[in-house]
């Protein structure tokens, strides 16, 4: 065999890498580019910077996902922890359900434990889900927000629509936890929530989606935000309002 | 200050000051990382990332059952693998599916993420990316045996690409990808926005498939010189 043939295969592998990349090889080549890049430094290094132009491919896509799939994945991992036989769980479900202590870090994301969570956009929601344990949820969040106002560093505010019909009350801690207190707002339709946003200099940014029927919500707010929006939006939220606000105010 | 002080106390904006905005809205809004908002960040091209701490503290949160953990991690990238899963599949119920399960995986199997290997945002978005079409090429399985027709490659819809670009959230990424020779964009947007085999895509485009995967190795590596000139820090 001719030095030349010796390095064609691996000259042909090599021209797989973007396609390997993008992960568009089948699982025969996928095994030859790995074997080539074990050995070859110069391959793993154009790797890498193929995966880096991926990465950036892949947060092209990004869309705000419905708040209905947080609540999903939310519901599965409680049914799992609610799952009291063991025998009953599958190999995946016994090794959470073996530890059903949620070691929540704080007293705010404790209060989680009976609230839906929405995370939306990195800004993490916590809505009253409607059972039960309701009012102790908005007893308890209340009580939480009462204090966080009364601290140092924190921000308050209130979202109202010009003719005072509407009022939302905003506390936000000096971590950045926002407490948002409804009074009743107009139950939306199925098909729509309430949406909050950031502004800052003529751009709106998403803080996340509320629901139709919010009570109390818990989200995530910046230190470097100081007005918001509330809108009506499809129930899979938008990327940027596509309704006026219906209520507005600042944080101070 | 009680909650009730602060609803008399604090003052209302002006509603027409958002109003005026509404024109100027951008179409994408980046996510945040980690919780925290920077808000005087460069959209569109400054999506920001979970570090390789944050991801490591939060993997190691998830392998605790700390589901606060599993939360900033759903917040920092549930956008990307939900918008992977839907670009993939162009079905939104079928992409709730998909990403519900690709966290719940991670929830219940951290420890398959290997940090040596990447980053989180990576690993999540091939499992999206691969899972999603995992997932149409059992639909169309089932399709030929409810049809009862035979197998043929996955065929491509004539303005996939177009709508792939379209779709897209950053001009960043959209912008770079235009200044492309048109072969290697093609190649690039179909096999990755498509969820497409090279093959798959040397087929549409009645190209020699070697040609096609020199292609798209020529076409990475200009993007990685034209996103960094853009703006956009391609991980390395």
């Amino acid at each position: 065999m001719t030095p030349k043939d010796q390095t064609q295969p691996e000259d042909a592998t090599r021209e797989l890498l973007g396609a390997y990349a993008l992960d568009a090889v089948d699982d025969v080549e996928r095994r030859r580019v790995k074997k080539l890049l074990a050995s070859d430094g110069a391959a793993q290094t154009e790797l890498d910077q193929f995966e880096g132009v991926v990465d950036a491919l892949g947060d092209a896509v990004e869309v705000d996902p419905p708040a209905s799939l947080w609540t999903a994945i939310q519901n599965a991992i409680d049914a799992d922890v609610a799952v009291d036989s063991p025998t009953q769980a599958s190999p995946a479900q016994t090794t959470s359900s073996s530890s059903k202590k949620w070691n929540f870090r704080t007293p705010v994301l404790a209060v989680a434990a009976v609230l839906a969570v929405f995370v939306i956009g990195g800004s993490i929601f916590v809505s009253a889900r409607q059972d039960n344990n309701v009012p102790d949820s908005i007893a308890a969040m209340t009580a939480m927000a009462n204090d966080a106002a009364s601290k140092p560093g924190s921000r308050t505010g209130v979202l109202s629509d010009p003719q005072q019909t509407m009022s939302v009350k905003v506390v936000v801690d000096a971590q950045g936890h926002g407490f948002l207190m409804t009074d009743p707002l107009p139950t939306l339709p199925q098909d729509e929530t309430y949406q909050l946003w950031a502004a800052n200099d003529g751009t709106m940014i998403s803080l996340g989606m509320l629901g139709s029927n919010p009570q109390m919500s818990l989200v995530s707010i910046d230190a470097s935000v100081t007005e918001l929006a509330l809108t009506r939006e499809p129930v899979s939220g938008s990327v940027s309002p596509t309704h006026n606000p219906m209520a507005t105010g600042s944080l101070a | 200050m009680t909650v009730t002080e602060t609803a008399r106390s604090s003052q209302t904006v002006d509603l027409q000051h958002f109003l005026t905005l509404m024109p100027h809205f951008p179409r994408s809004v980046p996510p945040f990382a980690s919780g925290s908002m920077d808000i005087s960040s460069e959209p569109p091209t400054s999506a920001p990332s979970g570090t390789s701490t944050d991801d490591a503290s939060d993997i190691d949160g998830v392998v605790r059952r700390d589901q606060s953990a599993l939360a900033r991690i759903y917040g920092r990238l549930g956008g990307v693998v939900y918008g992977m899963c839907r670009r993939v599949l162009h079905d939104d119920g079928l992409a709730q599916d998909i990403a519900q399960e690709i966290f719940l995986r991670l929830w219940n199997e951290p420890n398959r993420f290997d940090a040596q290997r990447g980053s989180l945002r990576s690993f999540l978005l091939r499992e999206a990316r691969s899972r999603s079409i995992e997932k149409v090429r059992s639909e169309e399985a089932r399709t030929m045996r409810e049809t009862r027709s035979e197998f043929r490659e996955r065929p491509i819809a004539p303005n996939a690409e177009c709508d792939a670009l379209q779709s897209l959230t950053l001009d960043a990424v959209r912008s770079a990808l235009l200044q492309l020779p048109e072969v290697e964009r093609s190649a690039i947007v179909l096999a990755y926005y498509g969820g497409h085999s090279y093959r798959e895509v040397a087929t549409a485009l009645e190209t020699p498939e070697g040609t096609i995967k020199s292609r798209i190795r020529s076409g990475l590596s200009k993007l990685s010189s034209l996103l960094t000139i853009d703006g956009l820090e391609v991980e390395q």
